[in-house]
């Protein structure tokens, strides 16, 4: 029986929605914009969760990290002090490798912008990547023709570059790059390589590099501040001895007495995983408090218009009670209505959501996912903000008595 | 006395009915009204505007209660039925006519008169063929798809008849049927009446006009609140 009636409330409900259909979309806007709010925002962080894990994996998860200036700057002064540290040096490189028993490989990168040239054409400014042969190890750079930088160019300072999947389709449309000349900056280098297509993220496409040894990019351009090591240490425990030789090392190297502190940063992943949740644990707490106001402000909405149907509707609610209707089959028939309404709202708002999921992702490049249990989340969320907000205009029309609803014009 | 052992179908017994109208003005609609209708009477209740009429059929089609008094319906005590009962009643035993039909203005002819079925929870495919063929009965087999909007009173006051027929009740009720109908019109929904109570239902009218009341078997006249006379019509006509 319950069931009945409720198929006949679902069809009732649509149909009233049918008929009043700018009052309808007025009154679900609130739960379509907090049912697309949370599509969205669960969509971007579960991506960049994906996304995180995927990288901090690829690169070994006790890889360290160690560079002039801590990323987590709190304050002014802080960053004005560890400006001033002195950068660090490519001689760590090797002093690593050589003095410090556990630690597998060093990887470095550091980057600068230029324009690269070959015969007439010229690329915009894309991203010049000093490097070294053991990133590799770390990054999801695959070399498509050719090779990569090696040690050997590392010590010889050659003048090679491997070119980004874009910035040899720039360069080279379909012929063969390898061995050909090319110009960063006027200074002429041997492209040795070619890398695979790396795709974009945040809008930034991951293409448009060049790569070359570490050091030609320090005798060329010198090193910057956001020079970074990735110090792999042996094995998968933890990377606590490696930090501690590398620590004292650099300690050593940049001449600091006892009683100084650091004047570098040594990170690990845990750190910046940490760092990273603590982010997108920001953006689940603005994703709740949009959502959940929206969905309230929603839920308002369709209290309101529930309210008024239940007035305009006196009396048929008296006709029904007059044939035999008990309270519950009313309440049902409302709150039916109600949540048929919010589900409504609902659904637009996940198809909107999902939409701009979309967007995000092929125009900006976002990592993004959106797994089944999130569409089922929004549905079953607007049918019970629907169901919350039903009851008071549901229960009054329940209690109406069948004789003065009968007798309402 | 015992007044529920000996039959009738309906035993109303000093039935009072007051409405508060505030602290110090009372209306006293009903003041101990006794009657009794047996199964397969025909009545019209008839009385001037405000004589209680409507509060008389509004309590022996359980939508309303008395204030004091004893009302059994098939000999059972109604002031004894919770809320849910008196809507059982009112779904299976008890078909109401109104003057105003009270029709769901959005929905076919057919959707109306099926919907006392709905909360009595018959299956929809017995429900769509119980509802036209109840239509059929009525006269109305051809209009089951028209909306209340699209018929005429005398086919809406059809379907309300229909729809107060579908759960096969113990008694109908009508309040002013004819009220909003021509003459001609409101003989042929009489006429209705006059078949049904032929088969055997048990039929009470309102109605101001005396030609109307000439249909049924029996008059009740009230005046104040209180029965006036109740008598055997002897002038019936035989409108068949
Ligand atoms: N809900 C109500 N509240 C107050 N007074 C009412 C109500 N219903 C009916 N009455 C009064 O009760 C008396 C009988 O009304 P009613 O039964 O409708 O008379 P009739 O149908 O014979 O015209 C009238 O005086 C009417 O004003
Ligand atoms: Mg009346």
């Amino acid at each position: 029986m319950g069931t009945k009636i409720l198929i006949e409330s679902v069809i009732m409900a649509l149909r009233s929605l049918v008929t009043n259909k700018m009052r309808s979309i007025l009154t679900t806007l609130g739960i379509v914009i907090g049912v697309m709010t949370v599509v969205v925002l669960i969509s971007v962080v579960l991506g960049l969760n994906d996304y995180v894990a995927n990288l901090l994996s690829s690169m070994g998860s006790n890889t360290f990290y160690v560079s002039k200036m801590n990323p987590m700057i709190t304050s002014d002064e802080e960053w004005w002090d560890q400006r001033n540290r002195p950068d660090l040096e490519l001689e760590y490189i090797d002093a690593i490798r050589r003095n410090c028993p556990h630690v597998e490989f060093v990887a470095t990168r550091v980057i600068t912008q230029k324009k690269i040239s070959y015969k007439g054409r010229t690329t915009n400014y894309l991203f010049v990547l000093g490097t070294n042969e053991e990133i590799q190890n770390m990054d999801d750079m695959e070399v498509k023709s050719g090779r990569f930088v090696t040690v050997a160019d590392e010590l010889a300072t050659s003048y090679i570059c491997v070119l980004g999947y874009e910035t040899r389709e720039t360069l080279f449309g379909n012929t063969d790059p390898i061995n050909k000349r090319v110009k960063i900056e006027g200074m002429p280098f041997t492209v040795v390589g070619t890398l695979d297509k790396l795709g974009s993220v945040f809008g930034q496409s991951r293409d448009n590099i060049v790569c070359i040894p570490i050091t030609t990019f320090k005798k060329l351009y010198g090193l910057n501040q956001f020079m970074m090591l990735m110090v792999k240490p042996y094995g998968e425990g933890s990377p606590e001895p490696a930090i501690e030789e590398v620590r004292q090392l650099l300690r050593r190297m940049r001449g600091l007495r006892a009683d100084e502190e650091d004047n570098f940063a040594i990170r690990t992943q845990e750190a910046m995983l940490s760092l990273f949740h603590s982010l997108t644990g920001a953006i689940f707490a603005v994703m709740i408090g949009v959502g959940g106001i929206s969905l309230v402000v929603g839920g308002v909405g369709i209290m309101n218009i529930m309210l008024v149907s239940v007035t305009e509707r006196t009396r048929e609610i008296g006709i029904r009670k007059a044939l035999g209707a008990r309270r519950r089959d009313i309440l049902f028939q409302f709150l039916t209505e109600a949540a048929s309404l919010s589900l409504v709202g609902g659904i637009l708002g996940i198809l909107l959501g999902v939409g701009v999921v979309k967007l995000l992702s092929v125009n900006i490049g976002l990592p993004v996912s959106t797994p089944p249990w999130v569409i089922i989340l929004g549905v079953t969320f607007s049918v019970l903000v629907g169901i919350l907000f039903g009851i008071y205009p549901a229960n009054k029309a329940a209690r109406l008595h069948p004789i003065e609803a009968l007798r309402f014009e | 006395m015992n007044v529920s052992g000996d039959g009738a179908l309906i035993v109303l017994e000093g039935i009072d009915k007051t409405y508060d109208m505030g602290k110090a003005h009372q209306v006293k609609a009903l003041v101990d009204l006794t009657m009794r209708v047996s199964s397969g009477d025909y009545i019209a209740i008839m009385g001037p505007s405000g004589s209680g009429k409507s509060t008389l059929m509004n309590i022996i089609g359980c939508l309303d209660t008395p204030t004091s008094g004893n009302y059994i319906f098939e000999g059972r005590e109604i002031s004894d039925c919770s809320e849910d009962e008196l809507a059982h009643i009112r779904n299976i035993k008890i078909g109401f006519v109104f003057q105003v039909y009270n029709l769901l203005p959005r929905s076919p002819a057919l959707a109306n008169v099926e919907l006392p079925l709905i909360y009595s929870g018959v299956p929809r495919d017995e429900r769509k063929q119980r509802a036209t063929e109840t239509l059929t009965a009525v006269g109305m087999g051809e209009r089951v798809k028209h909306k209340p909007s699209e018929l005429s009173g005398g086919e809406r006051q059809r379907v309300a008849i229909a729809r107060a027929l579908i759960n096969k009740p113990s008694i109908i009720l009508a309040d002013e049927p004819t009220g909003n109908l021509d003459t001609k019109t409101s003989g042929e929904i009489m006429a209705i009446f006059d078949r049904l109570n032929e088969e055997g239902n048990t039929i009470i009218v309102v109605t101001h006009d005396p030609e109307i009341a000439e249909h049924t078997k029996r008059l009740v006249l009230l005046r104040d609140g209180q029965i006036q006379s109740d008598e055997e019509i002897k002038s019936r006509r035989n409108f068949s």
